[in-house]
């Protein structure tokens, strides 16, 4: 299916709800999905993956408990989207120069928008770093070194945000305009996002709507 | 400190938000120089954009396509119309139709002929179909039946059509639904958004409103010749102006103020920073005077013309009326004269009229300013394609501080009785569409939809007091994600301050055609006639000039009808 960034925005935000998530996390989490399309990487399929494991998990075991610099999640596993949030939270932090190691994640190229979107608010570009993979952002372009394939896995091992130079190799950048969703994850989303709509009353047939006059002359 | 509050710094006539982001104040709303209709026509005409009827290939029945397009200094957008045979019981306003009788696609550029048969699969079915990005927008419309029928009878007859009868309903199509920015596969917005010709909001929409305006004319005009070729004669030019395209819009539009809180600002901004502009000048020259006397007399007739049967309307309307005659017989009296006279005349409006009346002088007041105030338009629009970052820095007592200044309202209400939280907006499962239902007696408070930012606020400030004060934001935050939605507002409206409606959104008594009336107002709306208390029909581009009347030296007052022509 070709969708325009703001179909993709808006069925991962609902979908994200559906899963249980707050308004305000599947706002990001919508944003998220849409800017990883604009750089041509899967945003909605991951999106889906995550929200499929996370289903029915309590938000107080998927989000950082930070101890220092070292944050990790109650329940083992990270939510990139609640990190990233927190992560975008405390961007004043890394403008200072610091760094904040993540414990083992679900699928973290979903944290790639918020550490873009902290480089865009600090004016600094961010790193992330897991084993030989290294990725930086100034907010619109990606520099990758290694394979960024390992972070499409269902968890990554620890992996460290930072303030970071921009590399002298190409960057790829931020111009793709439409998403392809396969009907698969177009089918998950929606199924999820289903789940934000009240069933229809009798009541609601009328009354919700406003209508009852004619419509018609 | 951002450049929104740099201008309310350096400009302190601009009016409080408490004052104007109110509902009764926003649902009283008329349409200005800065609405998008007339930002529209006022380029269209200075850059000669050149309007073609490319194809109208329709049959006596009045079925078939047409394509019109037009041609601005750079690119060319045409409107491909389906015009349909659509039975009388199919024919329905209501935006969850499955049928209309014409639908319609903005084109970017000229159509091939597989672009064509491509859409001829996909646009008449409208939410069913699916458009491409070479689509900037997706629309339908439905005939007024009475008015259609009398129009194209009294044509095949060789007369015109009763001025009465026209002003009466004032459309011979209604929309229900323009869709833009990536709607059904569509084009996102931010694809066009660089374009001169799209700096302004909904420039595409209004377009395509347009456009469709100057088919539907042509259509009865072509049926009338098709039903009598030997008699049939076309409309005269003054009275085919007074044609609009009707709308009919619903709850669905009405959180689409709540849901863009920047845009929404951007337009109370600049409609208030036109305002302030104006009042600050020294002196009234003769000319703007006669300019603003001009608008003043036809804004009575339009008043006089305006019919509503809500009784909402009917009061705000007999209140209108008053209004005008106040301000008649102030002007006679009292000439512009002495210092900052359009403030003092601003002053005796706000002490005076009622809420209808002092925005209309509002709008009326920036009539005679298009240098002083038309270059706004271009400050209108909002990126929000990227998140609204939150400052997790913030202490919690600053943040505190925050709501106490912004949402003091909200913070007055009582949000444990029943009335204060009567309502829920939701999504229904079976529309797809936003609802307004009764929470108390309804099964809809899981689904409800983040559109009640007072009560919000006053939930989130209750738990910020059980905070340490000089905690952050983003700790904060961590540990209370059920809050992140709200907080983001309340940290945006410090910085947009139009952005957030300062009044209950839930309450027993909100009337959601007040958010309806505001954006409509934007758009160039005229005639609002509540249908219900969430539902209006509206009059659009009535008195515009046509496609080939276009002229840039007499672009300026076509929303006011002529004293002396048809109603």
């Amino acid at each position: 299916m070709n969708c325009s960034l703001n179909e993709v925005d808006a069925l991962c935000r609902k979908a994200a709800r559906g899963a249980g998530y707050s308004w305000g996390l599947a706002e990001d989490a919508g944003k998220a999905a849409r800017w990883l399309h604009a750089n041509d990487l899967p945003g909605a399929t991951c999106l889906a993956h995550l929200l499929n494991a996370t289903d029915g998990v309590a938000y107080k075991d998927l989000a950082p408990q930070p101890a220092g610099r070292l944050w990790r999640a109650a329940g083992g596993l990270l939510c990139p989207i609640a990190t990233g949030c927190a992560l975008n939270d405390c961007a004043h932090r890394l403008a200072q120069d610091d760094s904040i190691t993540l414990g083992p994640m679900r699928i973290a190229i979903l944290l790639l928008p918020f550490a873009a979107a902290i480089a865009t608010q600090t004016g600094r570009a961010v790193g992330l770093s897991q084993s030989d993979l290294r990725i930086v952002t100034d907010g619109t372009s990606l520099w990758v070194d290694g394979d960024r394939r390992v972070l499409l896995a269902p968890r990554t091992a620890d992996c460290v945000v930072e303030p970071a130079d921009i590399p002298d190799s190409t960057a790829t950048g931020q111009n793709h305009t439409r998403a392809r969703l396969s009907p698969e994850t177009y089918d998950r989303l929606a199924a999820l996002a289903q789940r934000t709509y009240a069933p229809a009353t009798e009541a609601s047939r009328t009354a919700g709507a406003g209508a009852g006059l004619t419509d018609n002359d | 400190m951002n450049r929104q509050n740099r201008i309310i710094a350096g400009a302190p006539a601009l009016r409080p938000p408490q004052q104007v982001m109110r509902l009764a104040r926003l649902g009283s709303l008329h349409q200005s120089r800065l609405s998008f209709m007339r930002i529209l026509l006022r380029r269209l005409a200075a850059e000669n954009w050149r309007f073609q009827q490319r194809l109208f290939d329709i049959d006596k029945r009045g079925v078939g396509r047409a394509i019109y397009t037009a041609e601005g200094p750079d690119r060319t957008y045409s409107l491909i119309a389906f015009a349909h045979d659509l039975p009388e019981e199919k024919r329905s306003d209501r935006v969850i139709a499955e049928a209309w009788d014409a639908t319609f696609a903005l084109f970017d550029g000229i159509p091939t002929q597989a672009d064509l048969d491509r859409l001829a699969e996909n646009v008449p079915l409208q939410e069913a179909g699916r458009v491409s990005e070479s689509e900037l927008s997706l629309s339908r419309a439905n005939r007024s039946v009475r008015l259609f029928e009398h129009v194209v009878g009294r044509l095949a007859q060789g007369q015109q059509p009763d001025p009465e009868t026209v002003a009466e309903v004032g459309y011979l199509m209604r929309t229900t639904a323009v869709y833009g920015s990536g709607k059904f596969g569509a084009a996102d917005r931010e694809t066009i958004a660089s374009r001169p010709e799209c700096a302004a909001p909904f420039q595409i929409e209004m377009l395509s409103v347009y456009l469709t305006r100057a088919f539907v004319m042509d259509l009865v005009e072509h049926l009338a010749r098709a039903r009598a070729p030997d008699t049939a004669v076309t409309l005269q030019p003054a009275l085919r102006r007074r044609f609009g395209i009707g709308n009919s819009t619903g709850l669905g539009m009405a959180p689409f103020l709540i849901n863009h809180p920047i845009l929404l600002n951007n337009w109370i901004l600049a409609r208030e920073t036109a305002l302030a502009r104006v009042r600050k000048l020294p002196s009234a020259d003769p000319a703007q005077t006669e300019t603003f006397r001009n608008r003043v007399r036809r804004a009575d007739r339009m008043v006089a013309l305006w019919r509503s049967a809500h009784p909402l309307q009917i009061e705000k309307l007999a209140m209108l009326r008053a209004d005008m005659d106040l301000l008649s017989a102030h002007l006679a009296t009292r000439p512009l004269a002495g210092a900052t006279p359009w403030e003092a005349l601003y002053q005796w409006g706000e002490a005076t009229l009622s809420t209808e009346g002092q925005e209309l002088l509002v709008s009326l007041l920036l009539e005679p300013f298009g240098d002083l105030v038309d270059d706004l338009a271009d400050t209108m629009s909002a990126d929000e394609t990227q998140p609204t970052r939150i400052d997790g820095a913030m202490p919690i007592a600053d943040l505190r501080a925050l709501i106490a200044s912004h949402y003091d309202w909200a913070l007055q209400i009582d949000w444990a009785s029943p009335q204060a939280q009567a309502r829920a907006w939701y999504v229904s499962a079976e529309k797809l569409e936003p609802r307004l239902g009764e929470r108390h007696a309804e099964p809809i408070a899981d689904y409800e939809q983040p559109l009640s930012p007072g009560r919000d606020a006053a939930a989130l400030d209750r738990d910020l007091a059980q905070d340490d004060p000089s905690g952050t934001v983003a700790s904060f935050l961590l540990r209370h994600p059920q809050h992140r939605h709200i907080l983001r507002r309340v940290q945006l409206v410090d910085r947009y301050p139009y952005a957030e409606i300062r009044d209950n959104t839930i309450a027993d008594d909100v009337l959601p055609i007040d958010m309806l009336r505001c954006k409509l107002s934007f758009f160039g709306a005229g005639h609002f006639d509540p249908r219900s208390d969430r539902w209006v029909r509206i009059n659009m581009f009535q008195g515009a000039p046509f496609p080939d009347e276009l002229c840039a030296d007499s672009i300026d007052d076509w929303t006011y009808p002529d004293l002396a022509g048809p109603p």
